[in-house]
């Protein structure tokens, strides 16, 4: 049974930033094992999304802090 | 007390010096004239649309396609055909504002003034909505005012507002969306009872919006975020029905057109992104809505680390990232129009919450109070700080995510309800005795 929490914290949102992030930042370069993209190394692109996904998971850690307030 | 924290409060009936009067007439002087030239940028637009219903030719190199599905519509047919056979034509665009827009070509012929007419009727229940939020949350008239006008103040509104496009339709049911969101939401909190039928409306104002143009789903992003923060359950149960009715539509719709709707309305609209579009345009609309903008993001970055994110926060922030789909091919300024909305409303209510901080505004209570404001350390649970002869304990204005502003509870659930507690209680045995006290209570242990 799927377990929910009544709402969604300071914390956990942090911890949803961080999860994005990463998971940008894993996407960005899964896309070159598939063949995507036409840059050898790290294209313009992905450098965009590596500068977003940390400014994203630097959000998250900063969140992690505030605890249990509500998000 | 220290003699620091004591004020002298002004009788009504002394009279004012000339630097006083200079202090109390100057902000009113500036806002009339601010509510003038925003009134003024109206009639302009008013004039400009009500020369376009008179101008008979399409203004705009999209208006002749939204005419001609019209015209279909009205005649029971389609728009969404094969490309391949005459008269080769075929619509990018959903259904729902050229249905709307069918009963006055019925009556009045294929005009472009009507698409036009409903297009600019939508941009002021807009600016109203826009209005609307902004008084519920900061009770200042002039402030709403200047927060509808500013939409309507738009480059990007004024460009497609009175044109045969259904954009600015879709801006219109999207924003009326998120403001019963949160009103719904917000009397909710208030008394505790559930309203699922508001809550209905949300989502048939967001379904329409879908069914007007595809990219609603900004919006629909946006309200499931915030509803997901609040509440998960709730948000998955309302995502579940949500997108089967959507994805029922859409099948339908598919299926009664032999497949062209998902191939005209969507694969076909799957153009290349061209990233100096996107740039450009971020520049542009960044340039030109300075102001709403920067004030919009600082006070959605104050909700994320000090109080808790408002749908309009969320909306904002969504809508400004998915402007990067002005970038694709075909694409253009009018996809910021979501993003100015709900910077509107944002920047609104940011100063009214600024000027509430900064001249201890009495607000819709009336409850006056003077004095500084003390920080609490982000640690402390409690947060003191001295209070002022002859007015009530508590005057607050306190962290951690702790808006604590008012006069003990009368002033409660104007402004943080989920946050704080104010304590106006001081007992003879309190430790704090002489002192208010402000409660954090953001976690209910707390």
């Amino acid at each position: 049974m799927l377990s929910l929490p009544p709402m969604i914290t300071k914390r956990q949102l942090g911890l949803i930033f961080i999860g994005l992030g990463v998971a940008a930042v894993a996407g960005s370069f899964i896309v070159d094992l598939v063949g995507a993209g036409q840059f050898q190394g790290i294209g313009p692109a992905q450098q965009r999304i590596l500068l977003v996904a940390g400014l994203v998971i630097l959000v998250g850690l900063t969140l992690l802090p505030l605890g249990n307030r509500p998000a | 007390m220290t003699s620091s924290n004591t004020q002298t409060i002004p009788s009504p009936t002394t009279p004012l010096t000339t630097s006083q009067k200079v202090v109390t007439w100057v902000p009113k002087v500036l806002v009339g004239l601010a509510v003038l030239i925003f009134v003024g940028y109206l009639l302009v637009y008013v004039y400009y649309a009500v020369q376009l219903f008179r101008f008979p030719f399409d203004y705009d190199q999209g208006e002749g396609f939204e005419l001609m599905d019209t015209i279909l519509f009205s005649q029971g047919e389609w728009p969404y055909r094969g490309n391949d056979s005459y008269p080769f034509y075929s619509s990018n665009y959903p259904p729902l504002f050229h249905v709307l827009a069918v009963p006055l070509v019925w009556i009045f012929g294929p005009q472009y003034w009507t698409g036009r007419l409903l297009s600019f009727v939508g941009t002021l229940i807009t600016a109203g909505a826009i209005g609307y939020a902004v008084q519920r949350g900061g009770r200042r008239w002039w402030l709403s005012v200047l927060s509808g006008l500013a939409f309507l103040a738009s480059n990007y509104v004024y460009h497609v507002g009175a044109l045969f496009r259904q954009h600015m339709f879709m801006v219109m049911l999207e924003t009326l969306a998120v403001v019963l969101l949160a009103v719904t939401i917000d009397q909710e909190e208030k008394d505790g009872r559930k309203r699922p039928w508001q809550l209905l409306g949300v989502m048939v104002l967001l379904l329409a919006a879908g069914y007007t143009k595809q990219l609603a789903y900004t919006t629909v992003i946006a309200v499931f975020i915030f509803l997901f923060l609040r509440e998960p359950l709730r948000a998955i149960k309302w995502a579940i029905p949500f997108g089967l009715v959507t994805g029922l539509i859409f099948l339908g719709i598919n299926q009664a057109t032999d497949g062209q709707w998902m191939l005209n309305a969507i694969t076909a609209n799957l153009n290349p992104f061209v990233p100096g579009q996107a740039e450009g345009l971020y520049r542009q609309w960044f340039s030109l809505h300075i102001v709403l903008t920067l004030a919009a993001a600082a006070y959605a970055l104050y909700q994320l680390y000090f109080e808790r994110l408002s749908v309009y926060a969320i909306w904002f922030v969504v809508a400004v990232i998915n402007g990067v789909t002005a970038g694709k091919w075909g694409a253009g300024e009018s996809y910021f129009a979501t993003a100015i909305a709900a910077s509107c409303i944002l920047s609104g209510l940011a100063f009214s919450r600024l000027i509430t901080w900064a001249a201890n505004d009495p607000g819709p209570t009336g409850t006056r109070h003077f004095g500084p404001q003390w920080p609490c350390h982000p640690s402390s649970r409690f947060c003191t700080f001295p209070g002022l002869p002859g007015l009530p304990p508590t005057h607050a204005y306190a962290n951690p995510g702790a808006y604590c502003h008012g006069s003990g509870l009368s002033r409660w659930n104007h402004d943080r309800p989920a946050d704080l507690m104010l304590s106006p209680a001081r007992s003879g045995s309190d430790p704090l005795r002489g002192f208010s006290r402000c409660i954090v209570a953001g976690t209910a242990a707390e």
